[in-house]
């Protein structure tokens, strides 16, 4: 096993380093470069060019290319264009705790609704209940999710007034874990949501191929009782596709917590990115970019490893 | 000898685009205590239905007993609750199936599906069943049970799949082990020890088998009364000599001058010119008039019932019935 970890590890490191050098070029390829952005557009030529030589903007692609990434490797993304001398592993460090606690709390919301909500649409095939669960499966998959998220606030921040209508905590008041619950819950339903309706019709049909299966029949034949077959026996077999959606749908969470972030001004790496992103404040979105797709890369790394426990036919 | 099991005008319907399929049409037949029956026919004839229907296993949506009665050691299965059945079922009547290579649950190990089995039946420790199990593989034929225990089915072949099917079903001593095709699936010199080993155990602790085969060779090892269906009819009973020196039905000469392919794999036999009606279809007359070559007006007008000619014989077929008989 901890040698099929580490393996899985190797396998990793060429795609991370895929993703820098894409991330890199494309940042390259884009027009001007950063001391358009940060010097007088009045300056001197002579002095543009001093810049320029300052900061290596005149040396080889490569050797540009090697120097970022030996930086960062050692944690440093530069300084941000916009907010001059502030680091940006500084910037990160800052919103990214709060980007994997939405990304967790709105996966673990997403798995707690729709993996009960599949198995019990599979066992109760074409009934009333599957079907009403299938209606709103499809309507979930219909519905853009900022305009749930946006609707939510309507109705629970702005109506009703439960909820705040952004933010991670109330300002100027000290910590607790109540307000930060009570800041959560709005941005970490609407995530969830995103991929909620496509966990439930998946884990739908992960259970019924399931409990098609010959084993299936031979628990009956042994006199196993219905929820034992179900449990026991399906269960199990249906999770081990489910876990392979865990690491494919993480790239989409990643997607929507942009947009969500955006929507709840929830302080993480998507909102960052968006403002980077409007600012043209490149070595940031370079950083949130590869960050994002490492985030990625060990999720479904994670996700391998997690199925290698739960399919005993996976050889390691 | 006294009845195991009476089964008594079993009929199991499936709807299907609101046509009603009579997958089992009315049979009736009674297996011993400690006899070996095999029920034969081509695919398709109602063999499975009929063991699901005394299994109780019927898939449903679809499928449904509407009529009869299916009587084991004195008490009628149909009239039991789903709860009792949980308790006949892996303990009196024990299953193995034609797919041994996925009839195993592949994420628990041979040792944990043993022992949730003997559990659930005889109530014994974990420890105790520990030991039942092992005692079972060993009996099955494997030469390291206790290691046995601890190895995913994804290890295993499919005759030692089938084996440890096999130790399952026995595990709870069932009166009765229905076998629906049991070696189908497995190469030629895996089925001879496979059938080696049912006819043992069921010696051994006189268990009766239900053997559910279309291959007659098959038959001919293990069973002692054979009950050959058609369309979901019973079409002859006979004892194992008389239906080989004597074969009755057209439909069963037919079968027994049909060779079976070696590989044993084909589904169909294929000397029988024609068909098995498709399900559903409404047949006028005999079932089996459109395939045999001694088929007369009455065929096709009448349906045969099932003859008895005596103790341990009947026939469905009206070239046996007197009144025809000096025509
Ligand atoms: N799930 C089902 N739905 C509808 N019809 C079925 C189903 N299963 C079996 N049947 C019908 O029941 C008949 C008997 O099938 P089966 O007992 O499996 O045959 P055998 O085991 O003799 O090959 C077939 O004609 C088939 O069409
Ligand atoms: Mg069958």
């Amino acid at each position: 096993m901890a040698s099929y970890i580490v393996r899985r590890i190797l396998y990793a490191i060429p795609l991370l380093f895929l993703i820098t050098i894409i991330s890199f070029g494309m940042m390259k390829m884009a027009p001007g470069d950063p001391t358009a952005l940060m010097m007088d557009p009045m300056i001197k030529k002579e002095n543009l060019v001093a810049y320029q030589e300052a900061y290596g903007l005149n040396d080889n692609v490569l050797v540009q290319y090697v120097r970022w990434l030996g930086n960062m490797v050692q944690g440093n993304f530069g300084e941000s264009l916009i907010r001059q001398g502030v680091p940006i592993s500084d910037l990160i460090t800052a919103r990214l705790p709060n980007t994997l606690l939405l990304m967790l709390v709105s996966s673990f919301i997403a798995f707690l609704i729709s993996i009960p909500l599949g198995v019990i649409s599979a066992t109760k095939r074409n009934s009333l209940t599957d079907y009403s669960i299938t209606f709103v499966s499809f309507l979930g998959i219909a519905t853009p999710n900022f305009w749930i998220g946006l609707v939510l606030i309507m109705v629970f921040s702005v109506n009703l007034g439960w909820f705040p209508t952004g933010g991670v905590s109330t300002l100027g008041e000290p910590f607790s874990i109540w307000d930060r619950i009570h800041h959560l819950i709005l941005p970490a339903l609407v995530l969830a949501t995103a991929d909620m309706a496509g966990l439930t019709r998946y884990s739908r049909s992960s259970m019924l191929d399931v409990l098609r299966q010959d084993y299936i029949r031979t628990a009956k034949a042994n006199g196993f009782k219905n929820s034992t077959v179900i449990f026991k026996h399906g269960f199990r077999n249906g999770l081990i596709p489910i876990i392979t959606i865990l690491g494919l749908m993480l790239p989409s969470f990643i997607g929507g917590s942009v947009i969500i972030e955006s929507i709840f001004a929830w302080p993480g790496i998507g909102l960052l990115f968006v403002e980077a992103a409007f600012q043209r404040d490149y070595p940031v979105i370079m950083a949130v970019v590869v960050i994002a797709a490492t985030l990625v890369v060990v999720g479904n790394l994670l996700a391998d490893i997690l199925y290698a426990v739960f399919d005993p036919r996976i050889e390691y | 000898m006294s009845n195991l099991l009476e089964i008594k005008n079993l009929r199991t319907h499936f709807v299907k685009n609101k046509r009603i399929i009579r997958a089992v049409d009315g049979i009736d037949f009674q297996i011993g205590k400690g006899e070996t029956i095999a029920l034969v026919g081509e695919s398709g004839c109602g063999k499975s239905m009929t063991s699901l229907s005394i299994m109780g296993l019927v898939p449903s949506p679809g499928g449904k007993i509407v009529e009869g009665e299916i009587i084991l050691d004195g008490v009628n299965l149909l009239d039991l609750t789903e709860k009792e059945m949980y308790g006949v079922r892996g303990k009196d009547i024990a299953m193995i199936f034609q797919e041994p290579m996925t009839s195993l649950n592949p994420v628990l190990t041979i040792g944990d599906q043993l022992t949730s089995v003997i559990i659930h039946h005889l109530k014994l420790s974990k420890k105790e069943a520990n030991l039942r199990a092992i005692e079972m593989l060993e009996l099955v034929g494997f030469s390291d049970p206790t290691k046995m225990m601890k190895n995913y089915p994804h290890r295993l072949s499919g005759g030692m799949r089938q084996r440890v099917m096999i130790a399952m079903a026995m595990s709870c001593n069932p009166k009765l082990l229905i076998a629906d095709e049991p070696t189908t699936a497995l190469d030629v010199t895996i089925q001879a020890q496979v059938l080696e080993l049912m006819k043992e155990l069921s010696k051994r602790f006189s268990t009766s088998i239900l053997l559910i085969t279309h291959d007659l060779g098959v038959v001919s090892e293990l069973a002692e009364r054979v009950v050959v269906m058609y369309a979901g009819q019973i079409v002859e009973i006979a004892t194992i000599e008389d239906l080989f020196d004597d074969p009755l039905h057209p439909y069963t000469i037919g079968l027994i001058n049909s060779v079976p392919s070696i590989e044993g794999e084909i589904k169909r036999l294929q000397s029988i010119e024609g068909n098995v009606p498709a399900p559903g279809s409404i047949i006028q007359g005999c079932k089996f008039a459109a395939r045999c070559s001694h088929a007369f007006d009455r065929c096709w007008i009448e349906e045969p019932d099932l003859l008895l000619m005596d103790d341990s014989r009947a026939v469905r077929c009206f070239l046996y019935d007197d009144e025809e008989a000096n025509v």
